[in-house]
């Protein structure tokens, strides 16, 4: 079933999509708010470089603050010494009184990376010796940060492999899941479309979904109910037609054969009973048609000689007062003669009597009707043509198209075209045969039907 | 043949009036009716009819049980009417002994062919001769009359003939002649048979190569053309 596998993996594909673009959309996200967080933070506060250049020697060499130092400072809350090379604070502004004047080289080292007291601190190098400048207590958050160049290679790759299992273990849970569900809705999704073709359905009642099964066999059944009693309600009503439609048919055809009344009458007659047997192929198609519609009418396959079968109905045509304006001529092959297909005979009888049937009331000024019974590459072919008046374009469109039968009702309940050649349809396609039409105005119908041998 | 006496069984009276008025006719004399299978039988105790004609679908007793009753004690011929579509149910009333059926609604003309075939085989006549344009066959002695002399017919000129004569003024098919010449596997006999008419047309037709009586219809069968027929 297409459509159905169609949607389970666009599904997938949606899914999988689903997952990609939540990746690239934490991605921009995460870049656009490390941007957001560095644009936005205060200002690293006081510039080392800005003191650095604030602190100069005077004419007598010694380290004075320039002017708007202590400004600079003071709006910071910072403070900024001078250590010379043995360690020795030379200059200092607003250094905090707990803090000593004298360092060793390991407290430089220990206060370079960490924090002198609780002051962070930041060194930069001066003409005169080190400069160190501190900052508020918790002001500033302080790290020291080193690590090995192949740690650093493994890290990297390590997390590139955990975001490529998670991405796979997600697609594949994923897919998981999606045929999870495929599995427990494609027999619902067939059952649908078992359902709406009019057929039988009968799906397992287990499982999560069973509550669905058991309500798609219920919805089965029921219709197959009402298909049932509408057949059997159209073959009830067409066997009660039939014994009033006897006596009509008895009366009017004993009038038509009395000599003794005048031919106005007679003719009367003649028309009452010709419009009774119409009503009676009509009936009884229509029961026929009904039955094999649904399924009531099974097949009584025996050996049956198409061409032999097919001299039958002629004859039956022939010997039944065809009226002279009608011509039937008959042909078959010596090879098709001995060839026997597997087939109702009644039906098929039926079947070919309907197409002549036709050809004879769609042609009431006369025409010639040949039927042949041919033995080809398919199968045997059964051709019923005539020389008559033929059909439209647009009604051989009507006529060849595949109407779900009985259905093929317009809104006046009329049916689209004659039952015979729906009936006709159905015959040959239980016995998996194909029937095709080729007409033009004036310029005859032919029916070709085909039978595998 | 005409004075046969006929039982009509229906239990709808509008149908019996019906087929009374076919038959009578049609010239018929002796036409009895009855509404209901227990009528019928009474009737039949009384004196056996030339042939019944009953319904399938009566209320009571329907014409089934009506026949396997009428069978246990007479095999007078019987055809059935059923209100069953032709293609719909194979006729089940064969099985219990019923000649032939019909299916309804029939023209009256297919009812009287239906039971004049039953009551030609019921009941055959004595000195079946049919005549032909240019002799006679006397069926009963298997032998054309043609010209004063009496020429013998084959057996299988005889079994053809005689289908033939059966549905004289029809056509029968080739199939069928065949069947009656050889039984069930009858394809491939097409030419025997060709053979057989030849032979059959040389004792009775005046011009075998232009026949008159035994006709030949074009690649569906033959036809006889009888003279009492005609009239």
């Amino acid at each position: 079933m297409k459509p159905v596998e169609r949607f389970f993996r666009k599904y997938f594909l949606s899914m999988a999509g689903i997952i990609v673009l939540f990746v690239l959309l934490n991605v921009v996200l995460f870049f656009s708010m490390l941007i957001w967080a560095w644009q936005t933070s205060e200002e690293p506060d006081l510039s080392l470089e800005k003191i650095c250049a604030g602190i100069v020697m005077d004419e007598k060499g010694r380290l004075t603050a320039a002017e708007g130092l202590s400004g600079l400072l003071e709006e910071y809350h910072a403070w900024a010494m001078i250590l010379d090379d043995a360690g020795t604070v030379i200059f200092q502004r607003g250094l905090p009184g707990e803090l000593p004047r004298r360092y060793t080289t390991t407290d430089v080292a220990k206060f370079s990376r960490w924090y002198l007291g609780d002051y962070p601190v930041y060194v930069r190098e001066h003409p005169q010796g080190l400069l160190v400048v501190g900052g508020e207590k918790g002001s500033q958050a302080k790290y020291y940060f080193s690590v090995n160049e192949s740690y650093v290679r493994k890290l990297s790759v390590g997390l590139s492999a955990v975001f490529l299992t998670n991405i796979i273990v997600v697609v594949l849970l994923v897919w998981k899941n999606t045929r999870h569900i495929e599995k427990a809705v494609t027999p619902i999704l067939r059952g649908i479309e078992t359902v709406s073709l009019g057929q039988p359905v009968s799906l397992p009642e287990k499982g999560e979904l069973s509550e669905i099964n058991r309500q798609l066999n219920k919805a089965g059944a029921f219709i197959a109910r009402k298909d049932t009693a509408r057949a059997e309600w159209i073959s009830g009503v067409s066997h009660d037609v039939r014994t009033p439609l006897s006596v009509m048919l008895g009366f009017a055809g004993q009038l038509e054969d009395d000599r003794t009344l005048p031919a106005s009458a007679r003719e009367q007659a003649a028309c009452i009973r010709k419009q009774g047997e119409r009503l009676r192929s009509l009936i009884s198609d229509l029961n026929l048609t009904s039955r094999l519609e649904y399924s009531m009418q099974p097949l009584r396959t025996e050996k049956v000689y198409l061409v032999e079968l097919a001299r039958q109905v002629v004859c039956e045509f022939l010997d039944g007062g065809l009226e002279e304006r009608y011509g039937i001529a008959f042909c078959a092959d010596q090879e098709s003669e001995s060839l026997p297909i597997l087939g109702d005979e009644a039906l098929l009888k039926r079947a070919l009597g309907n197409l002549i049937q036709n050809s004879i009331v769609h042609n009431p000024q006369g025409c010639r009707i040949s039927v042949s019974v041919l033995c080809g590459e398919a199968g045997i072919t059964v051709e019923v043509t005539d020389d008559g008046a033929g059909v439209s374009a647009e009604k051989l469109k009507e006529l060849t198209a595949d109407h779900r039968r009985l259905e093929s009702t317009d809104e006046k309940l009329n049916l689209r075209h004659g039952l015979g050649v729906l009936l006709v349809r159905q015959i040959i396609e239980a016995h998996k045969g194909t029937m095709s039409m080729e007409s033009a105005p004036q310029k005859g119908f032919r029916t070709v039907l085909t039978f595998p041998v | 043949m005409l004075d046969k006496e006929i039982l009509v069984v229906d239990d709808e009276k509008d149908l019996r009036t019906m087929i009374r008025s076919i038959f009578e006719s049609a010239g018929y004399t002796q036409i009895t009716t009855a509404a209901s299978g227990e009528e019928a039988l009474a009737l039949i105790a009384k004196k056996t009819p030339g042939i019944i004609i009953l319904d399938v679908m009566m209320p009571g007793m329907d014409g089934f049980e009506l026949l396997q009753e009428i069978r246990a004690v007479s095999k007078v011929p019987a055809l059935m009417l059923t209100a069953k579509g032709e293609a719909e149910d194979r006729f089940a009333g064969f099985e219990l002994g019923a000649d032939d059926y019909l299916v309804k609604p029939f023209l009256p003309k297919e009812l009287l062919l239906r039971v004049q075939a039953i009551l030609k085989r019921a009941y055959p006549e004595k000195n079946r001769i049919v005549t032909l344009d240019a002799a006679a066959v006397d069926l009963d002695r298997a032998e054309v009359i043609k010209e004063g002399q009496r020429i013998p017919l084959t057996a299988k000129e005889y079994s053809i003939f005689e289908k033939l004569a059966e549905n004289a003024g029809r056509i029968v098919t080739i199939g069928v002649l065949c069947q009656t010449l050889c039984g069930d596997i009858w394809q491939g006999y097409e030419t025997t048979l060709m053979t057989h008419i030849r032979h059959l047309r040389e004792k009775i037709e005046e011009n075998p190569s232009k026949p008159v009586s035994l006709l030949t219809v074009k690649g569906l069968g033959y036809k006889l053309v009888v003279k009492e027929l005609e009239k």
